[in-house]
């Protein structure tokens, strides 16, 4: 569903060129969680970032559903993170004056789907959270909030940069668990990037950089389905 | 802290586009203020400097016989020095009029502009600089002069200037000077005898020297034979000098305090920003471990720089606004050597302007030095957000957009930023409409005058009022002016006007009524200043009456221009009083006759001159509306892009997530809109209270600035207001262009 072919990205620091990402070659299935693993200055936000339409490579081509996304205009890569992408943040990036429902139902409307904030509150646990704001909540349950609100846009696509970077590591199996369920009942392609080889576990795909390239790509036959009796 | 200076002096450098507003604000600030000070302490010291070696009079009084006893007698009188008297002729010279004075008069010593010292053994003419300037006369040359019939050729013994003519109009039917007219002169008595064949009494006399009861001596003195009694503070040729002093003063200090408070704000908004962007790199001088009192030096050290710069800029360049305005007032008052100077509270404006800089930076950064390094580096922040009570409204809350809930939530939690926001509309409203509403109130104040209240179209001298009449019945409106006492007053003589029946003079009562018999008409600012109420009984006590006469208050007058008081002859006259004017209204089309009269004054030529007055002070109206224009844009921008950066996070954040540009300006939108709504609102009344303010800072004994506004002064300060804040949100929208969203993956920094 989404294919990256030849993929680079290189940045031009000083007199130095910076090959951040090197011609990267994968595909991204629906319904998948796909984990990105790589220490730091691997290219994992690179990666992340041209996934989410918000850098454009340097070289390649990324192909959604048959569609290019690497050459889009600014407004095409809107339209791409509007209504393609869901995203999920390391530090949850709630809008401080808005209450959980309201956080979810900003993001939602963009896809008209506001009606049903309160049902994707209540599908991350958190119904009974619906007009709290963020300082009043846990760091996991904003993170959840953060999920909810990716997910009320109903992404064909969901990115995850670091999601539990910031979280215990029970709250962590939390996320990981709601990250599975919207890879498999919602058939969206679920992207988790992090560091934390403890999660490659959790992936149906695991696709470790290294030095900006790919270093290796593997299906994980073995994956750990979370919540399951 | 070698190295902090460094990053200083390269922060600034690297952010000069933004200290930039800074530098401006502490710049317009000190240039506006020390600019307006040299101006007015220029004037006021080159006054003093004229008055003082000049000798000015403090004293002068005009009647019909001035006798020796009258002198004996003033001489007399503790704290008088000198007394002088002479002579005074109306003379003519063309059209144009000449009060011609013997020198033995003058209490001061005029100022010789060219030809030969002023002296009793020369015959010959000393003429003012002004009017010999206008008609291109010169010592030595010789030109003639008519009085009583006779044409008197004289030489210009020289061309000088008289302190005690600093504002000279010539007569009391101008407001401002007008010296193609009107001119003075002075003439040895030598000449006035041999020459003008002048055998009359003395009629003039100045003193020098201060005696607390000089009024009441004086009518004692003089009796029925007194005409005109000043002082300095009711002789306009010196008054109105020493009043624009104060009218400069007042502008500049009130301005100055507006323009001051705006331009602290947007210095502690811009520092707060540039500051809000220094985060990280505080919590990683913090880590590395700087003292919070190195880092409060540091960056109130942003504060002392930029402001420095900009106070220290705006100092260098103000004196050419003090001579700018100066130049404006030098066509107005006849001073001999101008000077600018400032005095050393343009110092502490100076340092409390850099102080409040480096405050401004230390306060900005205050907050980020507080708590432990780790606390920014993990990217915390500190949030009180909570249910604000408008909610409760769930109804109308529930059909606000997630945008405007969100706006009006930051309102409540950002307090501070947004008083600011609504403090610089305010103030922006403020300037505008007192700087728009300044000259709107003087143009209307002259046009009143000139229009309804007084709708002749010549005012003619006529010295035979009884012979004219009997031969020209009901011709026009006549009018006596007289100098009087009134029993309840403020201190000072003001004029009585006595009127006959006419459609000339249109004066009306603050309820709409016309000057009717039966009682005395006093003018709103006499009133107000004296206490006079409808309904009071007033003793009146003209010039030339030895007797008061009582009237009762009938209505006061809602007139800005010649305080005092209107009466109509047939009250006067069955009280007592005598009628015998000397000048006569007449319309556009009166057949008059000429040989009868002795000067005319068209009501054109008075608006005229009046308006030059009002074309005087324009230019430092127009000074003061384009500093106010620049700072308002600079606070209200500055507002717009602190608001921005405060929520440049959210914005990357709702980028990622696909909220397009045109939805992210519209959310900077709301907030811009609920921040100019308040400010506006407050604005409006402020703004005419500022004005009303203002305006009274230029009322003087004979004229009482009202502030006047209309719809289009408010339309013109609220659509400048509104655009200029709005305009903000399409500034930011270019921010919004280039929004970093990465910033959004990132801890807050």
């Amino acid at each position: 569903m989404i294919e990256f072919k030849n993929v680079s990205k290189i940045y031009q620091v000083g007199d130095q060129e910076v090959v951040a990402l090197n011609q990267a070659n994968f595909k991204l299935e629906k319904g998948k969680l796909t984990i990105i693993l790589g220490p730091s200055g691997s290219g994992k936000s690179t990666l992340l970032n041209i996934l989410g339409g918000m850098d454009r490579p340097t070289n390649g081509e990324i192909n959604f559903d048959g569609q290019a996304v690497a050459n889009l205009s600014d407004r095409g890569l809107t339209d791409y993170r509007r209504t393609k992408v869901g995203f999920i943040f390391q530090f949850y990036n709630l809008i401080p004056s808005l209450t959980a429902v309201e956080n979810v139902a900003i993001a939602a409307k963009l896809t008209n789907n506001d009606a049903r904030s309160v049902e994707y509150l209540k599908q991350v646990g958190l119904g009974h959270r619906l007009n709290n704001f963020p300082n009043q909540m846990s760091g996991g349950e904003m993170q959840r909030v953060s999920i909810a609100r990716a997910l009320a846009k109903q992404p064909e696509l969901l990115l995850a940069d670091e999601p539990t970077g910031a979280l215990d590591s029970k709250t962590s199996l939390k996320i990981m668990e709601l990250l599975q369920q919207a890879a498999n009942d919602q058939d969206t392609a679920v992207v988790m990037v992090t560091h934390n080889p403890t999660f490659e576990q959790y992936g149906d795909q695991i696709i470790r950089l290294k030095d900006g390239q790919i270093d290796q790509i593997y299906a994980n036959d073995d994956r750990v389905t979370l919540g399951e009796a | 802290m070698k190295y902090l200076n460094r990053k200083l002096r390269r922060d600034v450098q690297r952010s000069w586009s933004q200290f930039f507003s800074v530098f401006l604000m502490a710049f317009l600030s000190i240039l506006m203020f020390v600019g307006l000070q040299g101006s007015w302490r220029g004037l006021e010291v080159s006054l003093n400097q004229y008055i003082n070696q000049t000798h000015l009079a403090n004293y002068w009084i005009q009647a019909t016989n001035v006798t020796d006893n009258d002198l004996d007698k003033l001489k007399s009188l503790s704290g008088v020095k000198r007394v002088y008297s002479g002579t005074r002729l109306q003379a003519k010279q063309g059209s144009r009029q000449i009060i011609v004075d013997t020198i033995s008069s003058s209490a001061n010593k005029l100022h010789v502009v060219s030809g030969q010292k002023v002296n009793e053994s020369t015959n010959g003419i000393w003429l003012n600089y002004e009017y010999a300037k206008a008609h291109h006369l010169k010592a030595g040359e010789t030109t003639t002069v008519k009085y009583g019939g006779q044409a008197v050729k004289l030489k210009i013994a020289g061309i000088v200037q008289s302190s005690d003519r600093i504002y000279f109009t010539g007569t009391q039917e101008y407001i401002a000077p007008n010296y193609d007219n009107y001119a003075y002169a002075y003439i040895s008595n030598q000449t006035l005898r041999t020459q003008f064949h002048y055998q009359g009494p003395q009629n003039i006399v100045e003193i020098r020297g201060n005696h607390s009861h000089m009024r009441s001596t004086i009518e004692k003195t003089f009796g029925s034979r007194l005409v005109t009694y000043y002082n300095r503070t009711t002789l306009s040729d010196v008054s109105n000098a020493l009043d624009r002093v104060g009218q400069i003063r007042n502008l500049s200090y009130l301005f100055s305090t507006i323009f001051i408070l705006l331009a602290i704000l947007a210095m502690y908004t811009t520092i707060q920003r540039l500051i809000a962007d220094q985060m990280s790199e505080i919590a990683v001088m913090k880590a590395l471990g700087i003292s919070n009192r190195q880092l409060g030096w540091h960056y109130g050290s942003f504060g002392l720089l930029v402001g420095g710069l900009g106070a220290l800029a705006g100092a260098i360049v103000s004196p050419a606004i003090s001579w700018f305005v100066l130049s404006t007032q030098q066509m107005m008052f006849s001073i001999p050597h101008w000077t600018i100077a400032y005095t050393p509270i343009s110092l502490v404006v100076i340092g409390c302007v850099v102080l409040i800089c480096v405050l401004a930076a230390y306060w900005a950064a205050h907050a980020s030095m507080q708590g432990l390094p780790a606390k920014f580096l993990r990217g915390e922040t500190e949030s009180h957000v909570h249910h604000i009570t408008l909610e409760r409204m769930t109804g109308w809350w529930n059909r606000l957009s997630y945008a405007v809930r969100w706006a009006i939530r930051d309102v409540f939690f950002n307090k501070s930023r947004v008083l600011m926001g609504i403090a610089g509309v305010t103030g922006g409203m403020m300037l505008m409409i007192a700087g728009l509403g300044t000259p709107q109130s003087i143009n209307h104040l002259v046009d009143k005058a000139y229009t309804q209240d007084f709708t002749y179209a010549k005012r003619l001298t006529i010295t035979n009022y009884q012979a004219y009449q009997q031969a020209h019945p009901n011709q026009g409106q006549w009018v006596q002016l007289n100098q009087a006492h009134y029993s309840k007053d403020d201190g000072y003589d003001r004029l009585l006007m006595i009127i006959s029946k006419g459609d000339y003079v249109n004066m009306k009562t603050t309820d709409g009524q016309s000057i009717q018999k039966g009682g005395i008409y006093v003018t709103q600012g006499f009133a107000n200043r004296a206490h006079i109420k409808v309904g009071d009984r007033m003793d009146v006590k003209t010039t030339g009456l030895d007797h008061r006469l009582r009237f009762k208050v009938k209505g006061i007058i809602a007139s800005e221009t010649n305080q005092g008081a209107y009466i109509l002859n047939t009250t006067w006259e069955n009280a007592g009083g005598n009628f015998s004017p000397t000048t006569l209204l007449v319309g556009k089309n009166t057949n008059y006759d000429r040989s009868a009269v002795s000067s005319t004054i068209k009501i054109s030529s008075q608006k005229q001159n009046a308006y030059d007055f009002v074309n005087n002070l324009m230019s430092i109206f127009a000074l003061i509306i384009a500093f106010a224009v620049l700072l308002i844009v600079i606070v209200l921008y500055n507002l717009g892009a602190l608001s921005f950066t405060q929520r440049a996070r959210d914005y990357a954040t709702l980028s990622v997530l696909g909220i397009r540009r045109n939805e992210l300006r519209n959310i900077t939108f709301v907030e811009n809109i609920i921040t100019t709504l308040i400010g506006w609102l407050i604005g409006i009344p402020a703004g005419i209270w500022f004005l009303g303010q203002y305006v009274s800072t230029f009322s003087t004994l004979n004229l009482v600035y009202e502030p006047y506004y209309n719809w289009i002064t408010i339309t013109v300060a609220s659509v400048f207001v509104w655009v200029c804040s709005l305009s903000t949100t399409f500034m930011i929208s270019r921010r919004i262009k280039k929004l970093d969203m990465v910033q959004a993956l990132k801890g807050v920094e």
